[in-house]
């Protein structure tokens, strides 16, 4: 007779850049946790597989699993979600495409989300949305707005630094400066957006032509 | 309007899902956690021909040749300032060592006008032995000091074993402005050998040692005159301070010779208390089946796998922490993905060092 294992899985975490930077405002808070299958590629699950199907996961199972790193804009990449059981399909955030800007002339971005219950329903609306800019210097200013979160932030950087704004749609004001442009004619970045309640993201270009 | 569904990708910490603890870490206080630091390095030595030099003051020392880990400091200080060169040769008392002198006392007492004294044995100078802040943390141990100085060779050859009292006083200490105050007796790791506090007669302890601070004062009188290492050996091993005035005798150099004796060794643990909040991440049967990963779906999103529309399995292997707001504070990853569906619940405890 063997022993029963009660034990729990026990893993060490670290500080993100933006942890640290709680950290030491003195508003450091963890309240909630996600969870996130990052590093897994579903194709290596073998439903055909030879020695039967409780072998299917084999391959991603012994998968060895590689440190965390401290870029909180890099992590947690594809959420876990908790959805009705019986569900047919995965959010996927809809009606957003790469998009083509001009310089200092706003244009807005509202994304839905298809399939948010897990069924065949489309253009949904999540409760809001995130959108972060790779480089926010080809911006001067983006605004998320028209839900419960509203962030509106104005820029001036000589740095490529990413940038963040959350609500439902984001208005995004192109540089009215041709520095960054050099010699091209038009200059490109990505934009990441996600769902706040489902997690399904979806990455664009933006591209900015110069006048 | 944000659809009536239950779909999420977070759980929310209930009040007994964190768990905060402090534990005390008890390490080697030498480089690579060396136990017993039985050699003492020092760079060349350094110009004393000058009182401002910082070579007239204190000496590194260090656990190779390499000269690259400082593990601690010796010095030397004598309260009239002899046994060092006058920085005015007209302004009498005022050299390295009444400097060492009056900055340990101040230190220790916060006053000019009490000196030093060993079971009320009161010498004119002191050795100091300053362990390197990196190396000791927050506090060093009381009760495994184990500091071994020896000089001579043959029928001179003496060896002295000192400790702290802390383990024979079971604890008590007189607390000074730097922390804790115990006696540096004859003994092994806080056991003092005998009763009789004065290990030297006319002469009181051997010094005195502060765990909180990383600092011991030694007192030249009982380790020299008529104690163990005293001039029976050759002048240069002995701890018979050269007393001087206005004389470079760097004193502190006889202290490092008892140290990197071929029977020397210093033995002395540190403290650290490290707080770490636990979290229990706790998902049950019903949470977290699916996943957002694009190779979990196709690209109209649908389900990979038909069969997994009745028993979807997806694999985690990262934890994420939030604040309220959704920043993602700190991450954790496990060492192999857990499969999770939805006859099955996992428990994970996250631990989080700072």
């Amino acid at each position: 007779m063997g022993y029963l294992d009660n034990s729990s899985i026990t893993v060490d975490a670290i500080l993100t850049k933006k942890g640290r930077e709680l950290l030491s405002k003195g508003e450091f808070n963890i309240t909630q946790f996600a969870l996130s299958d990052d590093e897994i590629d579903y194709s290596l699950y073998n439903i055909n597989h030879p020695d039967g199907s409780q072998y299917a996961g084999q391959a991603i199972e012994n998968m060895p699993i590689l440190e965390a790193f401290p870029d909180e804009l890099n992590m947690m990449r594809h959420k876990l979600i908790t959805l009705n059981r019986g569900s047919v399909k995965i959010p996927i955030i809809a009606n957003v495409t790469d998009q083509t800007m001009t310089m200092n002339i706003p244009q807005i971005i509202t994304p839905s989300t298809s399939y948010m219950d897990g069924q065949n329903n489309t253009s949904n609306f999540e409760s809001g949305y995130s959108i972060t800019i790779a480089d926010r210097r080809l911006f001067t200013e983006l605004i998320g707005a028209n839900g419960n979160v509203v962030t509106s932030d104005t820029y001036s950087d000589t740095t490529a630094v990413s940038a963040i704004a959350k609500g439902t749609s984001f208005t995004l004001k192109p540089t009215n400066s041709d520095s960054l442009f050099g010699t091209n004619n038009s200059i490109t970045t990505t934009a990441t957006i996600e769902g706040l309640d489902t997690g399904a993201r979806i990455s664009i270009s933006i591209t900015i032509n110069k006048v | 309007m944000a659809a009536n569904t239950p779909v999420r990708n977070y759980n929310i910490f209930g009040n007994d899902d964190k768990l905060q603890e402090t534990t005390k870490v008890v390490t080697s206080t030498w480089t690579n956690n060396v136990n017993a630091l039985t050699s003492a390095f020092t760079s060349s030595n350094p110009s004393t021909t000058s009182p401002t030099s910082s070579g007239a003051f204190f000496m590194d020392v260090y656990d190779d040749e390499s000269i690259s880990n400082i593990q601690y400091s010796v010095a030397y200080g004598h309260k009239k300032g002899s046994g060092s060169l006058l920085f005015n040769a007209s302004a009498k008392g005022y050299s390295p060592t009444s400097v060492i002198y009056n900055q340990y006392r101040q230190l220790v007492y916060g006053d000019n006008s009490t000196d030093f004294s060993f079971n009320g044995y009161t010498p004119d100078d002191i050795y100091v032995i300053n362990i390197n802040r990196a190396r000791y943390k927050h506090n060093l141990k009381p009760g495994v000091l184990n500091l071994t100085l020896a000089s001579g060779s043959g029928g001179n050859h003496v060896v002295l074993n000192l400790t702290d009292d802390s383990i024979t006083t079971t604890g008590s200490a007189t607390i000074r402005n730097v922390g804790r105050e115990f006696n540096l007796v004859s003994g092994s790791s806080g056991v003092q050998s005998g009763s009789n506090l004065t290990q030297v007669e006319s002469s009181g302890s051997y010094g005195l040692y502060y765990p909180d601070s990383g600092f011991i004062i030694l007192n030249p009188s009982a380790l020299s005159t008529g104690g163990a290492l005293s001039s029976t050996t050759t002048v240069s091993e002995s701890l018979v301070p050269i007393t001087t005035e206005n004389t470079p005798a760097n004193n502190h150099h006889r202290l490092i010779n008892t140290l990197n004796h071929e029977s020397s060794s210093f033995i002395v643990d540190s403290e650290e208390k490290v707080s770490a909040q636990y979290y229990f991440a706790r998902i049950k049967n019903k949470d977290f089946n699916y996943t957002t990963n694009p190779t979990f779906r196709d690209s109209s999103g649908n389900l990979l796998y038909s069969d997994m529309e009745s028993n979807p399995k997806v694999y985690i292997t990262t934890v994420g922490l939030y604040d309220t707001p959704g920043n993602l504070l700190a991450v954790a990853k496990l060492s192999q993905p857990i499969a999770k569906e939805f006859s099955k619940e996992a428990l994970i405890r996250i631990k989080l060092d700072y």
